[in-house]
């Protein structure tokens, strides 16, 4: 250190965008919305709980002012430092190389003010570095400065680092957005699609009822004399013979209103939709009203899984996630990289924004011999139900055995679709219920695989083969179940690298 | 150092900082110039298992015991389930008693009498040149690879009633999920734990 001492130059601190007064108010305000509530509805006075919110908003400001005041950042040996607080005070140095993730995003009063939120992720606790207004060319700048590779991939832009003769302060060049970036946009209509089949269908169909249910007496009175007074039938009866079309015309309400609500909430939170590669990270940015900006290190992406709802799977749409160690989005520790791909586009997708990681060998299925299995199996499940119904309300409750259909139909898909199988150094593991999942893991990324065998499969010479691959801060693990117990045992063998890959399956093709 | 004690090394972070085992470089840095030091003496081979290893015969005297112990705990939770039954149902308390004794008597032989020595002659584990291999089970038999370039931390753990019997476990942790080896004497433990740390660091370095 003393060898570089005669060098040394102060490092550029550096304040939020003074919006950053306006976000931190907010994020303080949020943390104290109660005690705003409790004002509000505090004493039968208006004026003691205009008092007190006054005094509340005034602590606010203050706060707000001085923690932008007080906060400030700046780039040294290869490090991002940052000083804030003010009760209590905070340092937080992050080293370069530890950094897992550099997201941007934007909420409502970022974009009202044109600025960009930073969150600077590491893999051991989440967020620890949040700058919620920062210029969008600071931020970029943020975002080259902590990427090691970035660094090595083109020194000029990243000043900081070698203070000496270059203005840390000057813009970066612009690069050049990909053309990848429109090349996976999703078009309007498909928004509508991806809403109208979307899998929180069912939540908010069920919310939306819970919520009539509970309105119900007021909706049923207001329902019954407005259609009293439509119709104008007799007094007598009313309720019987209205009641099926009322049912019938909630539910088709409940129905549309899901709908809308599906597609109104997939638009706002996947509109504007862009998917690219910029030198070593995968970009992804989405959202209207909340932007979401995610990127992730490409070199820490350890698996890529392809889903495919049972409502997608007739359109021919999947959704593309990608798995990487140290960087929770959502869903859990894997980030969505498209919502909506055509399945037949996944191969040039993946060439295209995750190269090296697509494969299409044949798959090891389950033989003929596991079908029982998997019609057998789910029916338990069924025939327990029905027993229960039968207790209940007994020939009535044997409906429930309708429910074998369905099943054996998804356990049919599953013994069709399930497969393992070895192709380009990399393993595929595809498993299904009513959702097809395939994952596609390098071999290098494999955790740890396993082999396991119950007795009912040992007395049919089956086994279920898994790998585990790490994600976010712990792993996830994807299975073929029901395989010849032959393939577990080779794909083993070959995710150890003591033998070549097993042969190409000679049963049934993929 | 303080804030304003600043230095402009531009030393940066270095590719190779990132942890070893967990990432691999990325495939462009395939030829890193570092030249190897020449005339590196031969690191000394680390015995590896020619055969699947049992483990210590103690392991079933120590599960007997934890099965005693997950016996007292079931046979309280039969009990009250049967003192709820006969609250619920109304039935005679002479058939829920008998069914309840009868399933902590059928519990108890198996946890205590019957699996503990299957198990013993299931489990098997085998430190290979670049691998662990374990395998085990009682009903669903399982086997485990974990590729030792991934393992990032060996651990060996002794619970009270293992520090009795003498015995320890090794767990064995890679970025997504800890395998664990028990029942091993300390010998065979502390063995098991350097030979798998020095194999990891070698595959990692390679």
């Amino acid at each position: 250190m003393s060898a570089v001492r005669s060098q040394r130059t102060t490092p550029v601190k550096r304040r939020m965008h003074p919006i950053g007064v306006i976000t931190t108010i907010v994020q303080a305000l949020r943390q104290f919305l109660f005690l705003f509530v409790a004002a509000l509805f505090s004493g039968d006075s208006l004026g003691s709980g205009a008092w007190l919110q006054l005094a509340l908003l005034t602590v606010a400001v203050a706060y707000g002012v001085g923690r932008w005041w007080r906060l400030r950042y700046w780039f040294e040996d290869g490090a991002m430092r940052l000083s804030d607080g003010l009760i209590f005070h905070r340092e937080v140095f992050l080293e370069a190389s530890k950094v897992q993730a550099v997201d941007i995003r934007a909420g409502i009063i970022q974009r009202i003010f044109d600025v960009v939120r930073v969150q600077v992720k590491t893999g051991a606790t989440g967020t620890q570095v949040d700058l919620t207004a920062l210029s969008r060319v600071e931020a970029e700048r943020i975002q080259r400065l902590l990427d090691p590779e970035g660094w090595a991939a083109d020194p000029v832009q990243t000043g900081d680092y070698a203070p000496v003769g270059i203005d840390p302060t000057a813009a970066a060049p612009a690069t050049p957005s990909p053309a990848t970036r429109s090349r996976w946009a999703i078009s309007s209509r498909e928004l509508v699609a991806l809403g109208a089949t979307s899998g929180q269908l069912g939540v908010i169909g069920s919310g939306l009822a819970w919520l009539f249910s509970q309105a119900q007496e007021r909706i049923n009175t207001w329902l019954e004399t407005n259609i009293e007074a439509f119709v104008g039938s007799s007094a007598a009866g009313t309720g019987e013979m209205v009641g099926p079309i009322v049912v019938a015309v909630i539910v088709l309400g409940i129905l549309a209103l899901t709908w809308i609500l599906s597609i109104v909430g997939t638009t706002i939170s996947w509109g504007d939709f862009s998917v690219g590669r910029k030198r070593d990270r995968l970009l992804v940015a989405r959202g209207l009203l909340e932007r979401r900006e995610v990127s992730v290190q490409r070199d820490r992406i350890q698996a890529i899984t392809v889903v495919e709802p049972l409502l997608h799977q007739p359109i021919g749409r999947c959704s593309v996630y990608v798995e990487s160690i140290g960087h929770a989005e959502e869903k859990g520790a894997s980030t969505c990289l498209h919502p909506f791909l055509r399945v037949a586009d996944l191969p040039a997708f993946l060439d295209d924004v995750a190269p090296g990681f697509h494969a299409a060998p044949r798959l090891h299925q389950p033989p003929t011999r596991a079908l029982l299995r998997f019609l057998v199996r789910p029916s338990f499940t069924v025939l327990a139900v029905a027993a229960a119904a039968f207790w209940l309300w007994s020939t009535p409750g044997l409906l429930v055995l309708l429910g074998l259909i369905p099943t054996w139909a998804i356990g049919w898909l599953s013994w069709r679709d399930i497969g393992a199988g070895v192709a380009n150094d990399m393993v595929v593991v595809r498993s299904r219920r009513w959702t097809r999942r395939t994952a596609y893991l390098p071999r290098r990324r494999i955790q740890t695989a396993d082999a396991s065998a119950n007795v009912f499969q040992r007395r049919r010479d089956l086994a279920s083969f898994s790998v585990v691959a790490a994600s976010g801060a712990t792993g996830r693990t994807y299975e073929a179940r029901d395989l010849d117990d032959a393939v577990p045992a080779a794909l083993l063998a070959w995710a150890g690298r003591t033998a070549p890959p097993p042969e190409a399956p000679q049963g049934r093709a993929a | 150092m303080t804030d304003d004690d600043v230095q402009t090394d531009p030393g940066l972070p270095a590719v190779a900082s990132i942890e070893p085992g967990q990432i691999a470089p990325p495939p462009t840095a395939e030829a890193p110039p570092q030249p190897t030091p020449p005339a590196a003496a031969p690191l000394p081979p680390v015995p590896v298992d020619d055969h699947l290893q049992p483990l210590d015969p103690r392991a079933v005297r120590l599960w007997r015991v934890g099965g005693v112990i997950s016996t007292l705990i079931w046979s309280g939770l039969i009990a009250v389930g049967a003192a709820a039954g006969f609250f619920v149902l109304e039935t005679s308390w002479e058939y829920l008693a008998a069914g309840a004794v009868a399933l902590i008597i059928l519990n108890a032989v198996l946890r205590i009498a019957v699996i503990p020595p299957i198990r013993f002659r299931l489990w098997r584990y085998q430190l290979r040149e670049d691998q662990l291999f374990l395998r085990r089970g009682f009903l669903v038999i399982r086997s485990t690879l974990i590729p030792l370039v991934r393992v990032q931390n060996v651990d060996t753990v002794q619970g009270p009633i293992s520090r009795y019997f003498g015995l320890w476990s090794v767990v064995v942790f890679t970025a997504a999920n800890a395998q664990s080896i028990p029942a091993l004497s300390q010998r065979q433990a502390d063995h098991l734990r350097e030979s798998i740390a020095e194999l990891a660091r070698r595959a990692r370095d390679e």
